[in-house]
């Protein structure tokens, strides 16, 4: 249960921070910009929310009006990227099997503590999409974990549908198959209907698009010939793109290759029924397949498929074998690195499993420090479909930044501040949650009781 | 003839390296940074570990060809709190005070959590009954390698180790009689109050029985030779309260003048609320692994970072996986977690090696990497502790248990 | 086959070979049980017990000669079952029960006996159930379908997880311990015996730490007898074999742990004297002789497995100067099989135990096998 008493005194804080300055500039001792070599004594200018400049204090000039964080003691980097994540929700699933024309943006609980806590482990974007207990599900987008709306939050919409080849607990991966199959089957049908009834001349469907409010406006009372790389419906474009059901057309967008899709695998044979419908339905290239830990043993498959993938928190699997009884202790991301798969980390912001843990734990296992920070910034922000504009400071990126009390990726580093679009949205000498869990503080006016936030990190 | 013979055996070399046989406990192992645990770093040191004893220890040397190489090393760690056992069937349920028994018949060496644990870094583990009673009976000191045979495993302490809860744990399952009994959990204690009294009474009892062997019961004896300094006693207490109630009995005894506890806290996560309960008594705290959201088990908070205020304070802590084997929770990263924690380096390696070692009494054999000790040592990826670098190869008593090659 | 068929027929019809009356048997092979085969040999049978085997040997010419064309060994020794207990075995209200004896759970004349008794098996050991007791009871050799052949000769006793209780002492490995020091040291009853000499243990333990712990308890108390329930027992075989104690391995489910049959290998090429247990009517009685073929895929040699079946059994019973191999002087417990009795394939065409005919095959018609 979320405590409102708790939250208030920090929202009120955090708002505060938040300066609606036009030009602001951050001096940082070190600058890690993941678009090159570190900057030494850096200077980060953000205006309109956006990087105007960056490099060393010699090289760029703070503007006499821009208002300046002066964190030459701290290291800043770019904010981590989440590539896929159901928190921050009030409730990450319907109850509703097949919803692709749901949208997340109903969903998303800004004061929720997730976003809160995305800041404290330096995580700036984060493409939330529904729960995976579905077939299909709704259509997720990508924000930033502050803002008091979700339109203050938002980063880019329509990030992409998710899809589940994973049964629901009680349900066959049979019958999850054959659900998402019937789903494209159900999406033919219905333009083979569409078409069949043009060319009769039955005007039902226009009708009931008229009847529904919905838009025949310019591009919607236009018909389309149907672009896909699979199957297609011939005469789809006597038929206006506003006359098909609403509850339809985001698929028919998921095979026209024009939305992404992702699509959650519990095990490694779910691997094989997603790339199957990804193929079957041409929407192959604009995949991105979110892993459960067991699923590393498709990497072939994978591999082979080109698709990219997120990787479940669980970076270490131990599996026993069942012959001889001996565990063996599986690194996930080191098995996708040695097949050139494309990989983002993701996280679930506690100490041992946050963003930067991730990435620190690749490099123990034997990654390369460039490779292990691509894996949680500039990978998840090209999979988004946002590469230049977070995952990396450099000129024309979002103003996001985050600045740490020294090595990021070391053990005793922590976030001091975040700015995102050039405001300073946290500072951890202000924050009282943290105060209060790793000095035993307690808040004034707070909770008198610590249990209360427990169930939230 | 035999001295020929003699002469041979000291003379032959170290077995060729590389060689498959795991029961090897003699090699050469080189690394950038020995952290020695007795406040050296020495630099580019080539240990010569010969039967299982570290032989030698030379620094400034380059790497042997077929040494083992690591970035760093520290001595094995050990594990004052790890749960490897029968469960449920490690204690006697069917009473509460049980100071003659012991975990080691519910010792399980074939337990696949044995290797994870040596895998982990953990060279020594102190196992112990499961709290479910009050007093839960001897606890028991063992390699986390070798053969799967007790003797060859077990590690003699100066002296034994005894092992009882505070808490609700003690009582929990329990329930006043109601009807007809119909199993062992129909019986006292049911409350926290109930467990405080268990424990006074059984050393009350042992104290005024004194050896009548009309009055005496079994435990009774060792629970006197407790108070006598001649049996470690180490009480899990999660919060406050029960960490006090510990300290409190101890200073009953000493105040009736039965005798001085030797008190080692486990579990304590709420030791720092406070410290001056541990100070005054100069006892030592078996840490439980750092939680996420602070809560821990018993309703008991854990401040992280006042776990550092109590290291300042000369506080003797220990830190433990309570068993866990899984990725995150392991002895290594709780390391790591104590150094976020604002513990310096050196006070979070002795935490793991020589405070536990001298918790045992085992401070001249384990603990340290110097000539002589136990060649359990810890093979690192980079600077121990650190989010960045792991556990790469671990040595038990020379025997090879994680290869880093 | 015929001439078999119709002389056994008319000796159950005057109700079998009476006290005093012998008779002779002459198979094409004869497994008399240390390993040698007799080409047909005879076997001379008089009061229920062999009196001569060989391929000479003589005997009156009114004691009438059963033609067997097919093999003969011993009855077959099953080391461990619950045939026709039912729920008389178990008793759970004390962790010690030293003193039951399975002997009064025996029932002679319930169908799991007959179907033991038809299947080649001629002696059983029941065991008592699983009760949460650290001693059970005290197992009794048997003759299915006919006589007590021993009881009061062994002491189950359990170190394993079932020894022990969730609702009563002792709950703990410690507890169970503490409760068989405590009844040594004092020594009465059965643990006097077992103390002395006289009695052995059926010892009762799993895993591999509870295998390891009971044979350090044997060795404690220099006791005798066999292991049950130690399916990994093998891995410790040296350790097993430093006991002195024999092992029940088995039974071997088809498609079970391949590492359980693997174990039973190794204990015997270790030199551990080893029979098999059986468990019905959990089990079908096939699933002795199954066991045994499953455990020569393995690797166990086929004198081996003969003897496990046969004399080893026996000798781990505590009968092997009775039962177990066709030799003078043994008792009359015979099979007549169709081929090698441990070939899965052969059957047991005429069971007799005490020189008398307990069981008979119907003539097989060849139709009826395809």
């Amino acid at each position: 249960m979320k405590t409102p008493l708790l939250l208030l005194p920090l929202l009120a804080v955090t708002v505060g921070l938040a300066e609606a300055d036009d030009k602001y500039a951050i001096k940082a001792g070190t600058v890690l910009t993941m678009a090159g070599d570190p900057i030494t004594n850096g200077v980060i200018v953000i205006e309109g929310g956006r990087i105007t400049a960056i490099g060393s204090a010699d090289e760029v000039k703070i503007p006499w009006d821009a208002a300046v964080l002066d964190a030459s003691d701290l290291t800043a980097a770019p904010g981590f990227v989440e590539a896929y994540t159901s928190s921050g929700m009030d409730r990450p699933n319907e109850n509703v099997e097949l919803a692709p024309y749901l949208n997340i943006r109903d969903s998303i609980d800004p004061v929720s503590f997730y976003f809160e806590d995305s800041l404290r482990a330096g995580v700036t974007t984060l493409n939330v999409q529904q729960g995976a207990a579905c077939v299909i599900g709704g259509m997720g987008m990508v924000v930033q974990p502050f803002g008091l709306t979700v339109e203050e939050m938002l980063v880019r919409p329509n990030s992409g549908l998710i899809m589940s080849a994973a049964p629901k607990s009680g349900k066959s991966r049979a019958t999850q198959a054959q659900a998402l199959r019937e789903a494209f089957g159900d999406l033919r049908r219905h333009l083979e209907q569409l078409v069949q009834e043009k060319r009769d001349g039955n005007d039902r469907a226009r009708r009931e698009a008229l009847y529904q409010g919905r838009d025949l406006s310019g591009e919607r009372g236009l018909g389309r010939a149907m672009v896909s790389d699979a199957w297609t419906v011939e005469g789809l474009e006597l038929v206006p793109r506003g006359e098909i059901d609403e509850k339809m057309e985001p698929l028919l967008d998921v095979v026209e290759g024009t939305t992404d899709v992702y699509f959650y695998c519990g095990s490694p044979v779910d691997v094989h029924q997603a790339l199957a419908i990804a193929r079957d339905n041409g929407f192959l290239a604009s995949t991105t397949l979110v892993l459960d830990a067991s699923c590393w043993k498709a990497a072939d498959l994978i591999k082979e498929a080109g698709v990219q993938v997120v990787l479940d928190p669980a970076l270490t699997r131990t599996e026993r074998d069942p012959r001889t009884g001996e565990e063996d202790e599986v690194f996930i991301p080191g098995v996708f690195a040695e097949k050139g798969i494309t990989f983002a980390l993701s996280s679930r912001n506690t100490t041992n499993e946050s963003m930067w843990f991730q990435v620190a734990t690749c490099i123990a296992n034997g990654m390369s420090v460039e490779d292990a920070w691509a894996a949680a910034t500039t990978s998840p922000a090209a999979m988004l479909g946002l590469d230049g504009r977070v995952g990396s400071l450099r000129k024309g990126a979002d103003g996001d930044v985050v600045l740490y009390s020294g090595d990021p990726l070391s053990i005793s580093s922590h976030v001091e501040f975040v700015v995102l679009d050039g405001k300073l949205v946290y500072d951890r000498s202000k924050d009282i949650r943290t105060k209060h869990l790793l000095e035993g503080i307690q808040p004034e006016g707070g909770s008198a009781d610590e249990a209360s936030d427990e169930g939230d990190k | 003839m035999l001295s020929l013979l003699l002469t041979a055996a000291t003379l032959a070399p170290i077995p060729a390296l590389g060689a498959e046989d795991t029961t090897q406990t003699s090699w050469n192992i080189h690394a950038e940074r020995v952290y020695t645990g007795t406040g050296e770093v020495l630099k580019n040191a080539l240990i010569a570990v010969e039967d299982g004893k570290i032989a030698s220890i030379r620094p400034g040397r380059s790497a042997p060809e077929g040494a083992i190489q690591a970035k760093a090393i520290t001595a094995g760690m050990i594990d004052l709190s790890v749960r490897v056992h029968g469960g449920f069937r490690s204690v006697e349920q069917a009473r509460e005070i049980q100071p003659h028994l012991s975990v080691e018949p519910a010792i399980d060496l074939y337990d696949p959590a044995w290797k994870r644990l040596a895998a982990s870094g953990i060279t020594t583990a102190l196992l112990s009954p499961m709290d479910r009673n009050v007093i839960g009976g001897h606890a028991v000191v063992l390699k986390t390698a070798g053969p799967e045979e007790l003797a060859a495993r077990k590690v003699t302490t100066p002296r034994p180790i005894l092992r009882g809860a505070i808490g609700s744990e003690p009582s929990s399952g329990n329930h006043p009689a109601f009807g007809t009994p119909t199993d062992f959990y129909s019986r006292r204690p049911t409350t926290r109050m109930g467990v405080e009294w268990e424990w006074r009474k059984a050393f009350f009892d042992a104290v005024n029985a004194g050896g009548d062997e009309s009055r005496d019961f079994p435990g009774a004896e060792e629970l006197r030779s407790c108070l006598r300094g001649e049996r470690l006693l180490i009480i899990q207490a999660w919060a406050t309260q029960d960490i006090r109630t510990a300290i409190y009995l101890k200073e009953e005894m000493a105040r009736e003048g039965f005798g001085n506890l030797d008190l080692v806290i486990d579990a304590a996560a709420e030791a720092w609320r406070e410290p001056d309960f541990l100070t005054r008594n100069k006892t030592t705290i078996i840490l439980p692994p750092f939680p996420a959201g602070g809560r821990t088990t018993d309703g008991a908070f854990l401040a992280w970072n006042r776990t550092a205020e109590l290291a300042g304070m000369g506080v003797r802590m220990c830190l433990s996986s309570h068993g866990a084997s899984n990725a995150t929770e392991k002895l290594e990263r709780q390391g790591a977690y104590a150094r976020r924690a604002g513990l310096t380096f050196d006070q979070t390696l002795a935490a793991v090696t020589t405070n536990p070692a001298a918790v045992l009494g085992l401070s001249d054999q384990l603990g340290t990497v110097e000539v002589g000790r136990d060649a359990d040592l810890v093979l690192w990826s980079g600077t121990p502790f650190e989010a960045s670098s792991r556990v790469v190869g671990v040595l038990v008593a020379g025997e090879l248990a994680r290869d880093p090659r | 086959m015929l001439a078999t068929t119709t002389l056994a027929l008319a000796a159950l019809l005057c109700g079998g070979p009476s006290a005093g009356d012998s008779f002779a048997l002459r198979a094409t092979r004869v497994h008399v049980g240390d390993g040698t085969v007799l080409e047909n040999a005879i076997v001379l049978v008089k009061d229920g017990k062999i009196v001569d085997v060989g391929q000479g040997v003589a005997f009156d010419k009114d004691v009438p000669l059963i033609e067997h064309d097919g093999d003969l060994s011993a009855g077959l020794v099953a080391l461990r079952d619950y045939a026709g207990i039912g729920a008389e075995g178990a008793d759970s209200t004390r962790a010690v029960m030293d003193a039951a004896d399975l002997r009064y759970a025996f029932d002679s004349d319930h169908p799991d006996m007959a179907r033991l008794a038809e299947s080649g098996i001629t002696t059983v050991v029941l065991a008592p159930g699983s009760g949460s007791n650290v001693v059970a009871g005290m197992p009794v050799v048997v003759k299915p379908t006919v006589r007590v052949l021993r009881a009061k000769g062994s002491l189950h006793v359990d170190l394993s997880a079932s020894g022990t209780s969730f609702n009563r002492y002792p709950s703990s490995y410690a507890g169970v311990l503490e409760v068989l020091e405590e009844r040594f040291a004092a020594g009465e009853g059965a643990f006097g015996e077992l103390k002395a000499g006289r009695m052995t243990v059926m010892l009762e333990a799993e895993s591999r730490a509870e295998t390891s712990r009971a044979l350090d308890f044997a060795s404690r108390h220099k006791l005798r007898g066999y292991l049950v329930d130690s399916q990994r027992a093998g891995e410790l075989a040296a350790k097993v074999k430093a006991s002195g104690l024999g092992v029940a391995v088995g039974p071997f489910a088809i498609g079970g742990d391949r590492k359980e049959v693997e174990s039973a290998v190794s204990l015997a090429k270790a030199g551990v004297p080893i029979g098999f247990a059986l468990d019905t009517p959990t089990n079908a009685p096939a699933m002795l002789r199954l066991s045994a073929a499953t455990a020569m895929r393995a690797g166990l040699d086929r004198d081996a497995a003969f003897k496990a079946l046969t004399s080893g059994a026996a000798a781990l019973a505590g009968v092997g100067d009775k039962v177990g191999a066709v030799r003078a002087g043994m008792e009359a417990d015979l099979v007549l099989w169709t081929g090698d009795p441990v070939d899965p394939t052969s059957r047991a065409v005429a069971v007799y135990i005490d020189g008398d005919l307990v069981h008979e095959a119907p003539e097989t018609d060849e139709e009826d096998e395809d």
